[in-house]
């Protein structure tokens, strides 16, 4: 059953989605439009993160939470889905230092090519499964900063946000990122 | 690697009907979780004990320094090598007074002295006065002048007092 004021939400802006969040104005149903606009893009994001799938759904439960209790504080400073990637990212990187608590964002994770190889719910192809086996070697920013850019199609700014670094480093990052993948690629095959 | 059309995909999927329960388990949670608490708005207050604490401190510092200030001063004060200052040497000695003064008691010892010396030299009580001298002539009429002694010019110098001519 069509319900017009939800329906209303779903014609409205990001900011003024926040602003009537703000004003108390029927929370739950914006909330709803939020989690409709951004929970499979923040899934993905930290599924190539931390790739297992529970890990993922911790990880996301606990961003979506988190955005709940803070979005009445939320200044607008960055935009709505940058500063959620910014939440998810951090979330997913508790995720991994439960695993690895002394994990800096320089050190890699190679040990999660394994479950690339082997974990549930992964398709695709070889290619698909050999380039998320490569990236796990690549330093952590170096994987943040190349699946942002390559996967999710943000910009160097809005990745500056999510990751709060200077577009000079994050250039540097995908490019070092790049040359490693197109390195082990062309070696695997 | 860039060009979209032919872009590799990632190979995850998430479980069929995951996106369908999701907003039921973060409202599950959000409903779990415990009543906001209402905000707390710190204010500055200053206590009045720390205030009073803060004082005593402070008049305690101060005294330790003036007494330490006092102490290293008095033990570690700077020394002029060589020069001694002393208090200057009167130019002349002092004159106390241009007059002497006899107590009685030394008077009448003076005229004892006078009679014994009287008597040991003549062996006489009635002796001229023209046998003593100008100095003991002096005392002699000093002590009659306070009335402590008649002098007899004529027949005897002391007839007066407890002394035994």
């Amino acid at each position: 059953m069509e319900n017009p004021a939800t329906d209303h939400f779903k014609t409205i802006s990001d900011q003024e989605i926040v602003e009537a969040f703000q004003q108390n104005q029927d929370r739950d149903a914006l909330f709803a439009e939020i989690m409709r606009r951004y929970s499979e893009r923040l899934y993905f994001h930290i599924r190539k993160i931390v790739v297992d799938h529970d890990d993922t759904d911790d990880a996301l439960q606990n961003t979506l939470i988190r955005v709940w209790q803070n979005l009445p504080g939320f200044r607008g400073e960055s935009q709505l889905f940058s500063w959620m990637y910014r939440i998810a990212t951090n979330e997913a990187l508790t995720v991994l230092r439960k695993r690895k608590p002394s994990l800096d964002l320089d050190d890699a994770m190679p040990e999660l090519a394994q479950l690339v190889d082997s974990g549930a719910h992964i398709s695709g192809g070889e290619i698909e499964r050999k380039l998320q086996m490569a990236m796990a070697r690549l330093p952590l920013k170096q994987k943040l900063v190349f699946s942002l850019r390559y996967f999710e199609d943000l910009s160097y700014e809005q990745i500056a946000e999510v990751t709060d670094t200077s577009i000079g480093a994050l250039k540097a990052s995908y490019f070092h990122a790049v040359n490693k993948l197109e390195l082990w690629l062309k070696r695997s095959f | 690697m860039e060009p979209k059309e032919n872009r590799i995909r990632h190979p995850y999927q998430a479980p069929e009907g995951y996106f369908s329960n999701l907003a039921a388990k973060v409202q599950s949670r959000r409903d779990s979780m415990p009543a906001a608490q209402p905000e707390l708005k710190v204010v500055h207050t200053p206590k009045q004990e720390n205030r009073e604490t803060r004082w005593i401190a402070w008049a305690a510092a101060v005294a330790v320094l003036a007494v330490a200030g006092i102490y290293l001063w008095f033990h570690y004060r700077p020394v002029e090598p060589g020069i001694v200052k002393q208090a200057p040497l009167p130019a002349k000695p002092v004159v106390v007074a241009d007059t002497l003064i006899i107590a009685p008691e030394v008077a009448e010892n003076n005229a004892i002295a006078v009679a014994e010396k009287y008597l040991d030299e003549q062996e006489t009580i009635t002796p001229s006065p023209a046998a003593l001298s100008a100095e003991d002539m002096a005392i002699a009429m000093e002590l009659e002048d306070d009335g402590l002694i008649v002098l007899d010019m004529e027949d005897a110098l002391f007839d007066e007092m407890d002394i035994e001519p």
